[in-house]
């Protein structure tokens, strides 16, 4: 029992994570390509809504075009990775270029606009406007950009390669995925929940009493953006070798309000919330929309209003929130050490 | 006791991913022969993909009563694409990974199919295209029964030069397939002796065209080349006929049929011109025939367009060619689908094995007094091979 010391507080979210994770790491052996084709692009849309819930659920900064990160990290992974950007050949056209390229570009990109965004002290409706704008501007931009494909977008993105090792094969590209979304789970928890997250907390609810405490609360505002938009370009990234396929839409304004869907439906207040939210939505989606055919988002629609009403917190979010002991399964920790010993 | 929490929740989780992932059973050799449709039900090109969808049931409907494939009946499994390339792409692995099918139906937009092209030739499988586009397209994997620019524009733009004008204004959606389209209308412009006095582009959704409309008024033109179709192009032909343009400029509305008939009023469509492989009210027999039969099956309302005998006729040449090879070998269904020759609903149709694309017989129509009416019977029209334009290997070679 000593190995496993995070057991000793045992609640029902955790039993969730647990069962969340014990999902995803034996869906493989399922055996059902299409199953685990789905579910590396869902894995995907997961971190993208885990990034957003960083800044808007744990700040409360609303963006309202966070698909702009999603779409410039997938857009750079395909440029680089099919070789059109003039000068980059050898490893600056490799997969782990185009990862850190998504994930660099879109820290600097985040960092320059939130500078200007925060020291213009937008905050509420106004910065989920401004960004909006931004997210519809960038699909115009790629739109007419006839180099990257115009509205057709770029298709046939290289399969990740790292070291001669090609992800070709849908499992292990999905177990990567899978081992990328985990880590960067845990990372973002261990953001929320240190010194750092706690200033963001602050912030959240109530920005000028953090501020009269003496923390200079832009500049807190600023890296949290570009650590919320370097995750999404991560997972935008990730998007244009699982769908092998990026285009315009991937950019603008219809994926910008897909995640803030996903997000506040599964709970814009846990990183885990969220992630489930994606999941769910898109896993109905992907069943509905068969049966239901265009009726499909009348029903969408319904369940989010629904879930606005009577759960406030997203589906998820109350039920990851909790901090309930399983009865019967928390024995104090004496009597655990003593069963040990 | 904790331990037995932790391995019970990660049981639980196993037990749900394989309730989730778990195939369901495929009864491969004896269920129905499943074909794929990628079309779009929403999201902007929805009324093609009805009309492709329609042609594509009436064809099931017909050889499954003619007793079906191989013993087997014929299942169309339908996923809307929602016009949109990344949904496309999704279904269409759908449809391969999940339902098995030997064969996807789709898309209408020329960005969706580029998309789809590459997940046919990863997994192998042949992919029916049955709207008009702009040629080129020279791929193993692809079936495009399409009027290219070879077979429409080719021939329009001279008879409407000699007709009504030498002078064009082009005005097209802001993306590849008007892009592409402008520049063969440029070529065949001047190859008739004319001048396209002005190109325009507009996004997706514009509801204001009146600064357009002055500028095209100004430029002198006899003939507005129209790539805007949809319920944008119905704003933009209401706005001209408003401005009392109609009588002085004549419109070409690509990708226009009998759907205009219903978005518009008679005095709004008046004068506008397209051409087409069919045109309902044809005075043929198989004309009338094949409107009769969509309209039993779909009621006496229905709208029946090129885009309904193209569908029909890809089911039609998909069911030929497994039956020919007598299995659901792809790559075998794929050799047998080339050099086939169908009559739909307007003349003997040929499939060529060289390039994927067909021979077709070709219309000029005028929508006229509410109606799309024959102007013009052009006959057989033979594009060039879309392969040796490009300088690649035939297909069959």
């Amino acid at each position: 029992m000593g190995k496993m010391p995070f057991l000793g507080n045992l609640t029902l979210s955790d039993l969730l994570r647990l069962i969340v994770l014990g999902f995803f790491i034996f869906l493989p052996f399922s055996h059902n390509l299409y199953m685990i084709n789905q579910f590396s692009l869902l894995l995907v849309y997961g971190m993208f809504a885990m990034s957003l819930s960083l800044i808007w659920g744990y700040v409360g900064l609303l963006c309202f075009g966070h698909a702009v990160f999603f779409g410039l990290g997938a857009y750079i992974m395909a440029m680089i990775t099919k070789g059109m950007i003039p000068g980059f050949s050898g490893f600056l056209a490799s997969s782990t270029m185009g990862l850190i390229a998504a994930i660099g570009f879109n820290a600097i990109f985040a960092l320059v606009l939130g500078w200007f965004l925060f020291h213009g002290r937008l905050s509420g409706a106004y910065l989920g406007i401004v960004t909006l704008a931004i997210s519809v501007l960038a699909e115009r931009i790629f739109i007419s950009w006839y180099y990257t494909g115009g509205y057709n977008g770029i298709s046939s993105v290289p399969a990740l390669k790292f070291a001669g090792w090609e992800l070709i094969n849908p499992t292990s590209l999905y177990f990567f995925v899978l081992a990328v979304t985990f880590l960067i789970y845990v990372f973002l928890r261990r953001v929320v929940s240190s010194p750092f997250g706690a200033v963001l907390a602050a912030i959240k609810h109530n920005e000028p009493r953090a501020e009269s405490f003496g923390f200079y609360t832009i500049n807190y505002k600023i890296k949290v953006f570009a650590l919320g938009a370097s995750v999404a370009g991560l997972a935008g990234a990730l998007f244009a070798t699982v769908a092998e396929f990026v285009s315009p839409t991937e950019l603008g304004f219809k994926m910008s309000t897909e995640v803030l869907i996903w997000t506040a439906l599964g709970g814009r207040e846990g990183l885990l919330a969220s992630f489930l939210g994606a999941v769910t939505v898109r896993l109905l989606e992907s069943y509905l929309s068969e049966t239901l055919a265009e009726y499909w988002v009348l029903i969408l629609g319904l369940i989010f209003i629904l879930s606005v009403v009577f759960f406030p917190q997203g589906l998820f979010g109350k039920l990851l929130a909790s901090k309930t002991r399983i009865p019967g399964l928390n024995p104090t920790p004496g009597s655990t050490k003593k069963k040990e010993g | 006791m904790l331990r037995k929490t932790f391995i019970l929740s990660l049981v639980i989780g196993l037990a749900l991913s394989i309730g989730v992932g778990i195939p369901s059973p495929v009864s491969a050799a004896k269920g129905p022969i499943k074909i794929g449709v990628v079309l779009p039900l929403s999201g902007g090109f929805e009324i093609y993909g009805k009309l492709g969808l329609r042609g594509a049931k009436m064809a099931v409907a017909e050889i499954n009563d003619a007793g079906g494939v191989l013993g087997r009946k014929l299942k169309l499994v339908v996923l809307d694409n929602k016009t949109d390339p990344k949904t496309s792409v999704a279904n269409m692995k759908k449809a391969i990974l999940k339902y098995h099918v030997v064969a996807v139906l789709g898309p209408v937009s020329s960005a969706a199919r580029d998309a789809m092209t590459p997940v046919a030739d990863k997994y192998k499988t042949p992919l029916l295209y049955g709207i008009d586009y702009e040629g080129g397209v020279c791929n193993r994997y692809v079936f495009l029964y399409s009027a290219i620019p070879s077979h429409d524009q080719d021939k329009l733009i001279p008879w409407m030069a000699e007709h009504y004008g030498k002078t064009f204004y082009v005005f097209g959606y802001d993306y590849v397939w008007p892009h592409k389209m402008a520049e063969v209308i440029k070529r065949d412009v001047k190859k008739a002796g004319g001048r396209v006095v002005g190109i325009e582009y507009t996004p997706f959704g514009v509801k204001d065209f009146a600064p357009t409309i002055n500028k095209i008024a100004k430029s002198g033109a006899k003939v507005l080349m129209l790539i805007v179709p949809g319920a944008d192009g119905f704003t933009f032909i209401k706005q001209f006929t408003e401005f009392g343009l109609k009588k002085k400029i004549k419109i070409v509305a690509l990708a226009s049929d009998e759907n205009y008939l219903k978005a518009l009023t008679p005095e709004q469509s008046e004068g506008i011109f397209t051409a087409l492989p069919f045109i309902a009210s044809l005075n043929k027999p198989e004309a009338r025939d094949f409107v009769a039969r969509q309209r039993k099956m779909f009621g006496k309302d229905v709208v029946v367009t090129w885009a309904t005998c193209s569908h029909y006729a890809l089911v039609k040449l998909l069911a030929n060619a497994i039956k020919k090879v007598g299995s659901l070998n792809k790559e075998k269904i794929i050799d047998a689908m080339g050099d086939q020759t169908i009559t739909v609903g307007n003349g003997p149709e040929t499939m060529r094995a060289s390039d994927h694309h067909v021979i077709l017989n070709m219309l000029i129509g005028e929508f006229t007094h509410g109606k799309l009416v024959v102007k013009k019977d052009l006959g057989r029209v033979v594009p060039p091979d879309q392969c040796k334009a490009q300088g690649k290997k035939c297909l069959n070679e």
